[in-house]
């Protein structure tokens, strides 16, 4: 695996609490790739839920603007 | 094979020149000598293929005809069912038993008469990439066997690539069917959401996934999806609508079609040059070409991919929580990422797939067919790391999945390597003829079957990577 940025702990700590709560136990030499993963998806997810997000869906739009 | 097209292999079938039984032996044949370097397959149906080809000699022998696919070999992506085979979806978790029942498209394909050469390769469960610790061996690239195909329907892609078939069924959840048709040099179609029953096919992504054909030719793609195409209500997704008529106007060139270039998704370098070229050769030829703006494209990506990732685990959380060390770390990792989504992230997904379904449909009211890349670079090689995502990853396809649009890509030229570059041509929703007569036309206009012609496959490479071992 090419070398990497050390997990921040605070990643690693939402990381294995978000899969615990679902009942996954990834094992410890199998997180390191799964974690840099994770850091990708978590600036998916921030594009997703970018602030004039309601905005942008005409059901929506009334309602933020009323 | 794939140099004939299907229809010319259909006219010879029905002239005694040549027999579905010497098809099905030359298919067999060169897997035989191939795939030992490509990986293309993971089960060769040899019994079954001999069967049905003599079976399908016996019916034109009788005088009976039932459709273009009558006698010509092809091949399943294998998370694709087809009665009396295993459909290991690339994995050790599956049980290995022979499916019970034909997937719909399968049966569909064999009430035409179509020859099942085997199962193809793709990534397990078909999600996350080429990566090693898979059940299989991964597919290498006919164009240079170092490289990888691109993903999930890699053995499909590989199998016509490579002249084994002339036509393989792959699935597209965000971008499976076209994102190896392009990296491999051949047409890969995702057809309109619902045109294509998904019954009797693994689920990745129920609200994405699609089925559809890949060709060696535009041609030979519409011959395979009219054939597998069709209504069953056992898909619930599935629309009552009346088949397509794909080869009817096929040829009728692209003079008067309104053709939109979706300038928001290209970027630099030598794909968004020849997708820029390809606009100059449609309006040489007629089409009216303009420049199609589509807002946050990267954000509505970003949308398509959530969805992409949490569906996954709805449908695997029960065996992931007991045999995780029996998945390949490439399905794995992408499935747990998906237990790491929330309600809100989710909902909050499917809320802007409502906003890119409006805007792209908003685009149909002044064009016919949309011109982007399918993906901005060539074939790349294999990596052991961290996979790229969308919308920070070169692929334009997902974007399509989530409005449910069909689009295909069309080969068009090589790059200064020598590797495939592709365009994606997206149509109006169950208005694949359209999108089909436009790539047609790309097919022409770039001289595609040439450029392909000149080159044998597979090409070797000097690399001793090993995909299969990392």
């Amino acid at each position: 695996m090419p070398d990497a940025a050390p997990i921040p702990p605070a990643i690693e700590a939402a990381f294995l609490a978000a899969v615990h709560a679902v009942g996954l136990e990834v094992p410890p030499e199998r997180r390191l790739r799964v974690m840099q993963e994770y850091v990708m998806l978590r600036r998916v997810v921030a594009l997703v839920h970018a602030e004039d997000l309601a905005g942008a869906d005409p059901q929506f739009r009334a309602g933020k603007h009323a | 094979m794939p140099s004939l097209g299907i229809r010319e292999l259909g006219r010879q079938l029905r002239a005694g020149s040549i027999t579905a039984t010497a098809l099905a032996e030359t298919a067999l044949a060169a897997a035989a000598k191939l795939d030992p370097t490509l990986h293309a397959f993971i089960k060769v149906t040899s019994e079954q293929a001999l069967r049905d080809a003599r079976q399908a000699d016996a019916l034109f022998s009788a005088g009976r005809d039932v459709g273009p696919m009558q006698g010509i070999p092809y091949g399943l992506k294998d998370i694709i069912d087809a009665e009396g085979v295993p459909t290991t979806c690339q994995s050790r978790v599956t049980d290995g038993q022979p499916a019970v029942a034909d997937s719909f498209l399968a049966g569909r394909l064999r009430e035409q008469g179509a020859v099942l050469v085997g199962k193809l390769t793709t990534f397990e469960f078909a999600v996350g990439g080429a990566l090693p610790d898979q059940a299989f061996p991964l597919a290498r690239n006919p164009w240079n066997t170092a490289l990888q195909t691109g993903g999930s329907s890699s053995g499909s892609a590989v199998a016509v690539a490579a002249g084994m078939l002339p036509m393989a069924v792959g699935t597209d959840t965000g971008g499976s069917i076209r994102l190896p048709a392009a990296y491999c040099g051949v047409v890969g179609v995702k057809p309109t959401y619902g045109r294509v029953s998904r019954r009797g096919v693994a689920p990745l992504a129920w609200s994405l996934d699609h089925c559809g054909p890949m060709a060696a030719s535009v041609e030979d793609a519409a011959i395979g999806l009219a054939a597998m195409e069709g209504h069953d209500p056992a898909d619930p997704a599935s629309a009552d609508v009346p088949a397509g008529n794909y080869l009817a106007g096929l040829e009728a060139g692209v003079a008067g079609l309104r053709i939109g270039l979706m300038v928001d998704m290209l970027d630099q370098g030598p794909v968004a040059a020849e997708v820029a070229r390809v606009a100059g050769l449609l309006a040489s030829a007629g089409a009216e070409v303009s420049d199609a703006r589509l807002v946050d494209q990267a954000r509505l990506a970003a949308a398509g991919w959530v969805i992409h990732m949490a569906e996954p685990f709805a449908i695997h959380a029960g065996r992931l929580r007991t045999r995780y060390a029996d998945y390949g770390v490439s399905a794995a990792d992408r499935m747990t990422l998906g237990a790491t989504l929330t309600a809100h992230d989710y909902l909050a997904a499917t809320q802007l797939r409502r906003v890119a379904a409006g805007r792209v449909a908003a685009l149909f009211e002044h064009y016919d067919c949309l011109l982007c890349p399918t993906v901005l670079n060539t074939a790349p090689g294999f990596t052991t790391g961290p996979l790229p995502m969308a919308p920070f990853a070169p692929a334009r396809t997902i974007l399509f999945n989530l409005t449910g649009h069909p689009a295909v890509s069309v080969p068009t030229a090589l790059d200064a390597a020598g590797l495939p570059m592709a365009v994606q041509l997206v149509g109006r929703h169950f208005d694949e003829a359209t999108m089909l007569r436009a790539a047609r036309s790309v097919e022409q206009l770039t001289g595609w079957a040439a450029t392909r012609a000149a080159h044998d496959l597979p090409r070797q490479a000097d690399s001793t990577f090993n995909p299969a071992t990392g």
